[in-house]
Order: C-alpha cells, then structure tokens, then sequence
C-alpha cells in the first residue's frame, strides 16, 4: 500500500493532465487547479529545501568558525533579503531594486567570465580533443556562419550565390530542430515510463 | 464535441504509437541484452570514471541543474537515473557521490532516492542528506555554489546532467585536472557550449539513453528499444514530408 499510493496518484495525475490537454472542451478548465496545486507543492518544497541548506550553513559556521566567513556572509544576505522581502513585500520597487543592484553586476560578471573561457575552450578545442572529422568540421563550420551572421551576403551580387548562402544559414536551424526532436522522444518515452508505473524517478527504482 | 486540429492529432498519434510500442516491447519480450543496444560514448565513460572513482576513493560529483524551474520540463528528471546508478555503487565508499541540485522540488526528490537506496541496502543510518541537497536557487547561484564546490570535495570527475545553461562550461573549466566530466543538458545551445569543454557529451535522446544503458532493467531497455523504433518512423515521416513539399503536396 505504502508503495502502491504514491504510484497510483502519479498515474491518475498523469492521465488526467494528459486528458485535459486533448480534451479542453469537456474537462480544460479543471487543469488550472492542477497547475495551482503542482506550484504550491514546489513552492513548498522550496521552503524546505531553502532549510536544509540553511540548517547545513549553520552547521559549517558551527564546526569550523574560523573558515566560515563565506558561510557566515552567506546566511546574512538570506535573512536580511528574507526579513525585509517580508516586512517590504516582493512587489516593493525599492526591495526590488536592491536586490537587483546586487544580483545584476554579480550575474553579469559571471556572463563575462565565461565568454572568455567560451572564446579560450574554442581556442583549446583542438588541443583537448585532437584534430578528427568532428573538430574540423566543427572549426569550419563556426568560421562559416561567424561570417555568414556578419551578414557576409551582402557582398555577394550573385543572385544565385546569394539563395544559395541563405539557404546554408538555415542549417543551424535544421541540426537544432533534430535535436530537438530527439530530446523530446526522449522526454516522452521517460513521460511514458511514469505514466506505466515501469520507471519511478520518487523512489529507488 | 471535439474539437482537435491536425497537430493535436498527431500529437495523439506520436503518443499512442509510443506507448503501444513500449508496452509491446516490456510486456511481451524478456529481458534484453545490454550488449544487443548501440551504446553511446558516455555509457563507458561513465562506468570508466566511477571504477576510477572507486579505485581513488575519491567522490564522484553530480549536478542536476535547474530542475523543474524555471519550466517545469521533464528533462528535469534527467539527472535522478543517473543517481541512482551512482549512489548505488558507492554505498559503503568511505567517501559517498554527492549530489547537488538548483532546486528545491529536485533536491527533495533527489534526497527521496537516495534515502531510499541506503534503506533497502539495509544501511539507513549511513545516508546523510548533505549527499543529496539544494546546492542554491536558480541557475547562477547554483553555478556559483558548484564553483566552490568542485575544489572544496576535489572530486574523481564531474557530471554534469538536466537542465542547465551555457555559463556552466566555468565549472567545467575546473574539471581540467581531474579524471572525466560527463555532460548531458536538454538545451541545444547548453550542449553546444558545454561540448567544448566537456570530456564527453550527449546529445539530443543519447542524454536519456546514456542513464538507461547503465542500468540493464527490462524498463530501461525497453524504453531504448522504443527510441529506436520512434526514430526509424519519424525519419521515415520526415522523408515522406519532405518529398511531398519538393512535389508541391503542401
């Protein structure tokens, strides 16, 4: 029973979902409930989570004060952004703003850093992963539509040169959509296996 | 009365097709061989580093990225196989895998899993839920947190596996000393970056069939032998539709 309950409202929840979607006439207006209840859930669970890592910061400022500093700051900022989201209220432009005025430039300086380990992993491509088929034609075809994105066409006068390098710079498009395709089989398949029952990403199966 | 578009009813179709397929293939066959299925790369990358891993008694780290947010997709679960395989073999490791997650609903699940790995290896008072917890919220500051935890656990290798985004690749810039770093992301544009730091990637449905191929269950396989059928069919329906525009049909 303790095994069989959890299995059992996934499924019907599954199905039910799955039903709404196809059959929006008769039973769609019951899946805004469904999408309510999954959000209070995961908010939920967000709070809980957000107290073990807390309960685990405080532990690590417990056992070792000396190396915590980045611990202690850490558990500061999130009670003082949590007390005054609380006393302010998350809608307050002035709340909102200074969290903003910290999150932004930290976010961005990550941005930043990794552009250049993004430019320097494209310089060491060939270093780490030898020179075959794949890295060549990678290399190749990063220099080929680099120029074509710098809008390269526009010096072409040949009409039919022209269809023709329009016609290649679609290709991104095509590989991104077979990729697509297959992570959504695979989605699927995995979407399939809980709605059997026969996969249970909850427990030890 | 209903009221289906063409799409809706190929939607249906590609459903039904798949589940008929799957129940067909775990119902009526018997368990598969692991040896009868094309595996990908990281499949033996994968069991390459945890035997390092185990030889190093070092841990092996995985991330599971974003998880159910911002989307709530269900590559979001992609991580959890991968946990299971590696919890599992390092139950009685003096040194357990960690998992990490970026989200609360993930981190929860996760903690779920591995719980129960230690409770049925008869072993519960050994789990302890650092080895499965929130790392942060949201995608940055769980990038910021991996980028202290890498040299903090000085892990055998990094996995790297769900959702992420293409600045994860300054964790995978870390990795350059250590044994392998595994990665599997559902975006395109996060495989494409992460690529070309990453020792070994999966790609597109290679990400799902590189968990399932670690584990040779019925479920797991079955569901690699519908993948194929699927993909046969669809590159067939591509053929057909393509042929028919060239013919002027559409």
């Amino acid at each position: 029973m303790r095994r069989a309950l959890p299995v059992a409202i996934t499924i019907s929840t599954a199905l039910f979902v799955l039903a709404a979607l196809f059959l929006q006439g008769q039973i769609g207006s019951y899946l805004p409930y469904m999408l309510d209840m999954a959000i209070l859930l995961m908010a939920v669970s967000a709070l809980v989570a957000l107290a073990y890592l807390v309960t685990r910061q405080v532990n690590k400022i417990r056992q070792n004060p000396t190396k915590s500093t980045p611990n202690i700051v850490l558990v500061l900022a999130f009670s003082i952004t949590l007390v005054a989201g609380l006393v302010f209220g998350v809608q307050n432009p002035a709340y909102n703003r200074w969290v903003a005025a910290i999150q932004r430039p930290l976010q961005s300086s990550l941005l930043g850093l990794s552009a250049l380990v993004m430019a320097s992993a494209a310089l060491k491509l060939f270093q780490r992963k030898g020179i075959d088929a794949f890295t060549v034609s990678f290399g190749l075809s990063a220099v080929f539509f680099l120029l074509l994105g710098m809008n390269i066409s526009r010096l072409v006068i040949n009409p039919q040169l022209d269809a023709a390098l329009l016609t290649l710079s679609q290709l991104p498009l095509v590989g991104a959509r077979g990729l697509l395709i297959g992570i959504s089989l695979g989605a699927l398949l995995v979407a399939l296996r809980i709605v059997f029952g026969i996969e249970r990403p909850f427990d030890e199966r | 009365m209903l009221l289906l578009t063409t799409n809706d009813l190929l939607a249906l179709l590609i459903v039904l097709a798949s589940a008929v397929c799957l129940a067909l293939f775990y119902w009526l066959s018997g368990t598969p061989k692991k040896s009868s299925f094309r595996l990908p790369s990281t499949s033996e990358a994968l069991e390459s580093l945890l035997q390092t891993s185990a030889e190093d008694g070092k841990p092996v780290l995985l991330n599971q990225g974003m998880g159910f947010s911002p989307n709530p997709e269900i590559t979001g679960l992609l991580g959890l196989g991968l946990q299971r395989v590696i919890v599992n073999r390092s139950l009685t490791a003096d040194r357990p895998n960690m998992v990490e997650s970026g989200d609360g609903l993930l981190s929860l699940v996760s903690q779920q899993v591995s719980r129960e790995l230690y409770h049925n290896a008869l072993m519960p008072e050994y789990f302890n839920v650092e080895q499965a917890s929130l790392q942060a919220l949201g995608p940055m500051a769980n990038l910021a947190g991996l980028l202290t935890m890498v040299p903090e656990s000085k892990p055998s290798g990094l996995l790297l596996y769900g959702s992420f985004t293409p600045e994860y690749l300054l964790a995978l810039d870390q990795t350059a000393k250590m044994n392998t770093s595994v990665v599997g992301a559902s975006a395109p544009t996060t495989q494409a970056s992460l690529w070309l730091h990453a020792d070994h990637s999966a790609f597109g449905e290679d990400s799902f069939a590189t968990v399932s191929s670690t584990k040779p269950e019925k479920s797991s396989l079955a569901g690699l032998r519908t993948l194929d059928v699927l993909r046969i069919l669809i590159s067939i329906a591509l053929l057909a539709a393509a042929i028919l525009k060239v013919m002027g049909e559409f």
